[in-house]
Parts: structure tokens; sequence; C-alpha cells
């Protein structure tokens, strides 16, 4: 085994839990320890996706994994809880109180920067933005749980995966796994001291610090609601068309003033995804890419930095949607037509069927099926998990 | 029935630092009835409450008191001055300003006929309170007009775009044009796109040049030049100056703005950006506005050295010779010379738009468009259009006047032998004549095309010995064509143009009286390819279904790029002019 790399994503349904198991040899001594990288573990709150049972058996594989040895880093990619609510739920719910962060007792935590506890007083716009966001997002959750109830399952897995209270209760939960060795992670920051490795090498290609750069722009919300302050939903009713008014074009239109909510959620939700630590694991000659729910900004963004090399394994993003792995000159860029060299090339897709609407994307899993060799949880969705070695 | 409103000149900036009485009465002549709103069978104005989404009172409509006597609506709080413009007052005012752009668009020696909605229903709805954003457009998908407001920079005055009649006719033009040229909202080419945001532009003008007392007052205040004065051709005076205190207009038509890659760099546009682009053809039509204005009135003669209008040499220097020694050339002549230019702008370019085959279409398809409707229907005037052609090449719209060369009342022996009334009528029989004459009407063999529905429209021509009606039948017929598509970045390798051929005919002699068919060159496709890339880097171009929200329908924020057979067509396109930055 200690010559061998190994990832393994678990199935937690419509959500992420990768371990990492990497056979690092100190350079001086010689001597190889096996450590292990936990990413994430969670899984989306509604739809088919979404269910905590899966939770405990992970947990317990996890453990049983590190054999009673510390983990050597934790990495929390992004604030959704389809990435953070797992270790929180085992922790409140499944495992007796603290036991689980003790026993887990990561020697190293990796936090995406914008869930340091300061990052808002230090980023203005980004606070602002995410203010705005908050705001969008009560709004339309109000929305749909007074008014428009029919609406709810086709927006839930976006509202129950962006809650912003929620996801708070969870990250300080992942905050307190290690306080005095968590950091706070983006791309270009020093990263001496922040994990064990020393053979392997761990490249962080994102985010950035400011965040405030994946923010699209927020439409303007018609939903009858007044203002969308809680209380102001009361009373209004639907209006009616006017005496002399085309009675459709007037629904229609009522249609088309509420479809901001479509762009907005999904702008949360995107806007979220592109926070996502994005990081390159180099051993003995292996590229490994976890991307955590990169979606396009980002990519645009790494893409512009110069920092995306040809990988040899990639964590798809974003469970397999097409902004996940957008196409052309970034998809060239980490899994290029002509391989750079003659090592196995394979992808792997955490994802569940009926959470988010279009996702899996068939067309981009057949695409990466063109460069690499693709498994994916939906290929046995009772399989506990997808393993990938790489030889050493 | 009449209605007579009142509307706010052109711009309450204008109103408020030129003197000029802050509203026009505008006679609507086209409707049959109206209700509360206001409401008509064509307009309604729907006032939701931005705060609440309820719909606000309507403004209650008043009869004629006489059959011959204007109905009208009951304002309770007129537009003062420099004053608070009341909801009644701007919901009155938008209903007005929608119809005086309506009606000039239909007057017989223009369109000649009611114009139609491109979203297939009757009634277009108006949201004069849209919400809070420094923008206004037009939505196909929702048929209707949305006014936003917003604070001003500096000031921190709140801005209602509804209460601009520069604004409303920009928009109110972008829904007539999409009902005449629907086609032009999913073009590829940057160009089709600019033509929009330039007619929508000269739309404006056009209106505002239609308000007597604004005329009367820029013109007193400019000594009779308008070329010193940017009121007409300043488009959003208002908007802009809340934008930026440092900017005077969004987007202003006296300029030289040029495609000409040697041209000085503040006169040359990003090719790629429709707004951008659309004042190299607004710009020149509106330089056609002046130079005409300047002949009519004896003051400089045409840069062909032609006359434009009427007057023969003798009858040019005469009146310049009145107008120095001042026997004539006072505020009245200077008046009815403005008044006819804007005419004679307004003729040239709404029935240009009849001639105009729409689809990908380039600047130069609309000269081409805009020439053969002047040569069909003037033939022996041929100053203004050896101008227009002169303003074109000037502008590197084309490298010279041959290219604008267009053919008109020619026979065709295959149309003198049909037989019109079935022509028009009969799908079949329009099918049958342009499978029989693809090589006539350039459609390559083996290609799918469309035959749009006939036309058959009766203008009004003006002559020297008189008015005289001409009825002619427009066919056109579009397909699609194929092309390599370098953008990269993940979109497809082949993408789809539309291309269209309009024939016109005249109906009584069957003479020809126009052949067009869109062109497309090398520097077009380059426009494209560039468009393609920013939308793409902006991520506004969203492939198939990533354009749809998660309830399916098309999201706002996003143009739809639909992959057909491998290549790429856009869907929507239209709406990258309000999405893709802050403006009109």
């Amino acid at each position: 085994m200690t010559d061998t790399l190994t990832v393994r994503l678990y199935n937690v349904r419509f959500g992420d839990a990768v371990l990492i198991t990497v056979p690092d040899r100190d350079p001086k001594s010689k001597k190889v320890i096996t450590r292990r990288i936990l990413i994430d573990v969670g899984n989306v709150k509604a739809g088919e996706g979404g269910d905590d049972k899966v939770f405990k058996p992970v947990l317990e594989s996890i453990l049983n994994e590190l054999g009673g040895e510390p983990l050597d880093l934790y990495v929390m990619t992004h604030q959704h809880m389809d990435h953070v609510q797992g270790l929180p739920y085992a922790g409140w719910k499944v495992f007796p109180a603290d036991d689980l962060a003790k026993r887990l007792a990561p020697r190293h935590v990796w936090l995406t920067a914008s869930a340091a506890p300061d990052y808002y007083d230090r980023h203005d716009k980004a606070r602002k933005q995410k203010l705005e966001a908050d705001r969008q997002l009560q709004r339309i959750a109000l929305y749909l749980q007074t008014r428009a109830p029919a609406l709810q399952p086709l927006y839930a897995s976006y509202v129950a995966n962006n809650n912003p209270q929620e996801t708070e209760q969870c990250v300080q939960f992942l905050r307190q796994l290690n306080p005095k060795n968590t950091t706070y992670v983006y791309r270009g920051m020093k990263m001496k001291g922040t994990h064990p490795f020393t053979e392997a090498k761990l490249d962080v290609w994102a985010p950035e610090e400011d965040t405030s750069d994946y923010y699209g722009r927020f439409e303007p919300l018609f939903l009858e609601d007044g203002d969308g302050t809680e209380g102001a939903l009361a009373p209004a009713a639907a209006p009616v068309a006017p005496p002399g008014v085309d009675l459709g074009a007037f629904l229609n239109l009522l249609e088309a003033r509420r479809a901001g909510m479509s762009d907005n959620l999904l702008n949360i939700d995107q806007s979220a995804n592109n926070t996502s630590i994005v990081f390159a694991l180099e051993w003995r000659g292996w590229r490994l890419l976890f991307p955590g729910d990169a979606e396009t900004r980002s990519w645009k963004t790494m893409q512009r930095e110069g920092v995306l090399k040809p990988v040899h394994f990639l964590k798809v993003a974003h469970h397999g949607s097409h902004n996940g792995t957008p196409d052309g000159d970034l998809f060239e860029a980490i899994l290029p037509a002509q391989a750079p060299d003659d090592r196995r090339r394979r992808a792997a897709i955490s994802t569940w069927v009926d959470t988010y609407p279009g996702i899996p994307h068939a067309a981009t899993n057949q695409r990466l099926a063109t460069r690499c060799t693709l498994k994916s949880m939906l290929d046995d969705k009772t399989q506990q998990y997808i393993e990938i070695e790489c030889e050493g | 029935m009449k209605l007579k409103v009142p509307v706010i000149v052109k711009d309450p900036e204008v109103s408020e630092w030129k003197d000029i009485r802050p509203t026009e009465d505008v006679e609507i002549t086209s409707e049959s009835s109206f209700l509360d709103g206001p409401t008509s069978p064509r307009v309604a104005i729907l006032d939701f409450g931005p705060k609440t989404g309820e719909l606000s009172p309507p403004v209650k409509f008043i009869p004629p008191s006489k059959p011959t006597e204007p109905g009208g609506y009951a304002v309770q709080h007129p537009v003062e001055s420099g004053g608070r413009v009341a909801r009644d007052a701007t919901n009155v005012s938008v209903f007005g300003a929608i119809y005086k752009a309506i009606e000039m668009f239909e007057e017989p020696d223009a369109m000649g006929r009611r114009i139609t909605w491109a979203f297939g229903a009757p009634q277009l709805l108006v949201v004069p309170r849209a919400g809070e954003w420094a923008n206004a457009y037009y939505e196909r998908e929702s048929h209707s007009l949305q006014f936003f407001f917003f604070k001003a920079q500096g000031n921190g005055v709140i801005v209602h775009t509804s209460h601009s009649q520069d604004i409303v006719a920009h928009e109110t033009t972008h829904a007539i044009l999409d009902g005449l040229a629907p086609d032009l909202f999913n073009a590829i080419s940057p160009q089709s796109l600019a033509i929009h945001e330039g007619v929508a532009d000269l739309g404006a003008v056009l209106c505002a040049l239609r308000c007597r007392e604004l005329s009367e007052t820029v013109l007193k205040s400019t000594n009779y030049s308008i070329e010193r004065s940017n009121i007409f051709s300043g488009i959003g005076e208002q908007f802009a100056g809340a934008l930026s205190e440092n900017r005077d207009y969004l987007r202003n038509l006296l300029n030289n703005k040029s495609l000409d890659p040697n041209a000085p760099a503040a006169d040359r546009v990003d090719r790629s950006e429709p707004h951008d682009l659309s004042q190299v053809l607004s710009g020149a039509l509106y330089s056609m506005l002046l130079a005409t204005y300047e002949e009519l009135r004896g003051v400089r003669r045409s840069p062909s050295g032609k006359h434009i209008v009427e007057p023969s040499e003798e009858e040019f220097n005469q009146r310049k010779l009145q107008r120095v020694s001042g026997t004539v050339g006072g505020i009245g002549e200077a008046m009815k010379a403005l008044f006819l230019a804007g005419e004679r702008l307004k003729r040239a370019l709404f029935r240009g738009l009849d001639y105009l085959p729409p689809g990908d279409v380039t600047f130069a398809d609309l000269g081409r468009a805009i020439l053969a409707a002047d040569q069909a229907s003037h033939p022996d005037s041929e100053a203004q259009r050896d101008d227009m052609r002169a303003e074109f090449v000037r502008r590197g719209i084309v490298s010279n006047a041959k290219e604008l060369a267009v053919q008109t009342r020619f026979d065709m022996p295959v149309v003198q032998a049909l037989n019109l009334d079935e022509f028009i009528e009969s799908d079949y029989a329009a099918y049958r004549f342009v499978e029989a004459n693809r090589h006539l009407l350039s459609i390559p063999a083996g290609v799918t095309f469309c035959v749009r529905p006939r036309l058959c429209v009766t203008k009004l021509y003006w002559h020297r010995n008189g008015p005289e009606e001409a009825k002619e039948v427009l066919l056109k017929v579009v397909w699609t064509e194929q092309e390599a598509n370098p953008a990269g970045d993940g979109l497809p390798a082949q993408r789809r143009w539309l291309r269209v051929t309009t024939l016109i005919i005249d109906y009584k002699t069957k003479k020809i009286h126009g052949l067009l068919t869109t062109t497309r060159g090398d520097a077009d496709r380059e426009d494209t390819t560039q468009m393609l890339r920013r939308l793409q880097a902006t991520d506004v171009l969203r492939l198939d279904d990533n354009a749809l929200g998660p309830d399916r329908r098309p999201l706002r924020g996003a143009v739809q790029g639909l992959v057909v057979e491998g290549a790429l067509r856009l869907k929507h396109a239209g709406r990258m002019l309000h999405i893709v930055s802050t403006g009109f």
C-alpha cells in the first residue's frame, strides 16, 4: 500500500466526501508516512440527493481508514450544505458529544477564504454582495413558502443548499475542529506550515482572496410580496388584469416579472460555488485536481491567472454540471486532447439524480469520457464509494 | 376617436434647463376606443407599485364632449417646470409618447399601414415603474416596455426613465422595428443589432423634431444652427447626467463615428458592441438630416454639390439672397426647414426598413434598401442619394459608392407573368414562384427556405406636382447559411446566419422596385467572432439548456446559443442590447 495513492469518493448521494490517502516519503529520512486528506462531507438537503442516513456509514469508514491516527488535513471547499453539513450532522446526531472532532483530530484545517469570521469586515464590496444575496434568498424562500408552494420543489435544492443560517452553523462546527491550525485559503497565499506533506505538493489554484469577482448582477425581482420584508407578504393578492387589458398577456407579464427569481438563485448558488478551494495534488509524477464546485467564472479566472495545467485525475466539479467542466480552452488546459504523458487519465463524479435541475449534464460527461476514464456514482447507486489508485 | 394628451417634452432635464414648457399636447387619431388606464386596444399602461407590486388606480378617461372634439385623461397633477412628476401625469405622458412614435411610423408617407407587434398579440403592455435600475427596455417575450428608475450620482435625485420622451420613443421604436423585422432580434451579427439600436435612436430624434416648441426654442437659441446644439442629437441627456456628472449624453448622433480603421481614435467604434457600433449608422443618417436642413434654408449646398430637395440653382440662390437680406429666413422658415428635413429622413428611413431584407444585415444593406426605396419613388432626385453614398463612404461603411448601387424600376419577365393577387394570397403560389426562381433570388440550390407572408402596401409619395399613391408588393424569403466559427472557447466550430432576399414589385406596372439580398464579408464575420467571444467571456452566452432556469424558462440575463446539427445560432440576441450594459 505504501506505493499507491488512493482517492476515494464516498457515496453521499448529491454531495462530496473525498478521502485521499497519500504515501508521503520524507526526503531526508526516506521514511514513508501514510497521510490522509478529507475533503468536505455533505449532501444537499432537498430532493432525491438529500439523505442524512448516508453519513453514519461514511464516517465510520473514514474513521476506520484513519485507524486511530489523526487526519492530516481537512479541506472545506466552499460554504454549501452539500459540502459542509456531513461532519456537523454526524458530530451532533451520530456520534457522542465532541467524539467525532476528537477522533478525526485534524492536524490542519483549510477553509475557503470567505469563511473567515472577519472576512466581510475586510472586504467591503464582497460584504455588500453577500448581504444582497442573503436578502434575495430570504425573500425568495419566504415567497415560495407562503405564496407559491407549487414552485417549491423546483427551487428547493437552491434554497436549502444556500441557507445562510444553516451553513454558518456548520462552518462554525468546522472552525472548531482545530482552531489553532485553521487556515482560510486563497490562491497566492503562503502555504508553508498549513499542511504536513513533504513529498506530495499541494498547489492552490483558486479562489481569489476577494470573492466579489464571483457575483453577477441581480435581476429586478417582483414577487407581489411587498418589498420582501417579513410581514409585507400578508395582504397583497396577485394583481388582477384591469378592464381592457389582454388577460393572457397580463398573466404572462406577471410571470415574466417573477422570472428574475431563477437568475438570482442561480447567481447566488454559482457565486458560492466559485469560492471553492481548487487545489492540485502532485505526487510522484501524478497530478490530481480537486476543484470543489468551481464553475465557469472561477475556471476563467484560473485560466486568466495561468494556473491551469494538465491533470491525470479530476474530481469532476459541481457534480457533473455543464458549468463545472466548461468546454473549450479551459477543458483543453486540464484534459488536453493530446495527453502530455502516457499515464492513465481518470475522472470521477459524485452526483445523484432528481436533485438539481440539469445535473449531471449528460453531454458534459460524454465529453469527459472522450479524454479519460470516467466513473460516476450513478454507474451503481448502491456502491459505497468510487476508488481511484495511482501507483507510485 | 381623437384623444389629446400632455406628453413630457423630450427629457425633464431639457424642460428644466432650457425654459421650455414641460409638456406638449399630442393628438392620437388612430384608435377607435380608449379606457381608463390609459388603455387602448394596442397599448395598456400597467402602473405596478415597485414596492407593493399592486396596480395603482388607473387614470380616468374623459370621453369627448362632441364627436369632433378630442377626448382626454383626467390628470389631477399636471407636470410643472422643475416640479415632481406625479404618477398620473407620467402614465398619460408615456401613453402619449408611445402613440406619437406609432402614428409617425404609420403615416401614409412612411409605412402606410398599421404596425403589428412581433409577439403576435394586439396589445403592448407598458410598465412605467418597473423597479430600481438604470435601464429601460422592450421585451418581446412579455409583450412589454419596461421603464426603470434609479438614484442619480451626486444629488441622489430619483430619475425615472419613463419621464424621458427620448427613452420612451426609443423603446417604442424597438418594439415597432421588431414587428417589422423580427429576424433582426435573432441575428448573429453585431451590425444587425446595431441597426435596431441606431433606428431606435433616430426614432427618438424624429419624435423630438415634431415638438414645435422645442424646435422653436432650439432654433432661436442657436441662431438657427442645430449643429450648435445637442438637444436633438443627444440621446438620454438626463439619464447620462444621472449616471455620471461628467457625462452629457448616452449617445450623440452629431458625430463622426466611423468603421474606417484609419479614422482618428476618438471616432473609431468597437465593431462587436452594438450600442457603440450603432452610432456610425445613426450618425450617418443624422448628418443627412443636417445637410437637408441646411440646404432647405439655402445656407449650404449639399456635399455632392447638387440640390437635395426641391429648389433649382436659381431658387437656391434667390433663397440665399433673401435670407442674407433678411426678407425671409426667420424662425418660421427655419422651423419649416427643420420639419421638412425630419420628414424627409423619416420617409427615407422607414421606407428603407420595408425594403430591408432582415436577418443578418449590414449597414450597407440598410443603405441599399434606403436608396432603392428612394430611387423607386423619386427616380429624378439623385442629390440626396449621392450625399448618402458619400456619407457611407466617409464613415467606412462601404469602401466606394458603387457598393451601394441598386437597380430599380426594371422588368423581370417571370414577374410580369405573375398573377399578383394569387401571389399575395396563396402560400403555395409564392413558394412555387420562389422555387422556380432560386437563381434570381440568390437562393442556393438545395437550401430550405421560408417565404414570409407577402405584404401589399400603399404609400403616399410627394412629388413636385403633388402627392401620389403607390401600391407595392413585398416578398421576403429567408434561409440560413453556415460558416466557420473561429470563436473557440467551447463554442461549435460552425455557426449559422440568416440570409434574406426582398423583392419589391410595383402592383400596377409589375416593374421591380427593388431586389435586395443580404451581404456578408470577412469583416462582418470577424465582428461576429469578436462578439461571440465577448459574450462567452462574460458568461452571457449560454448554450442550449444552460440558458434556462430551473423552471425551464429562459434566464433573463442570458443570450441562448442553440447548437443545431453542430452549428451555433443565437436566440433572442436582441436581449444583449439591454443586459450587457447599463443603458437603453
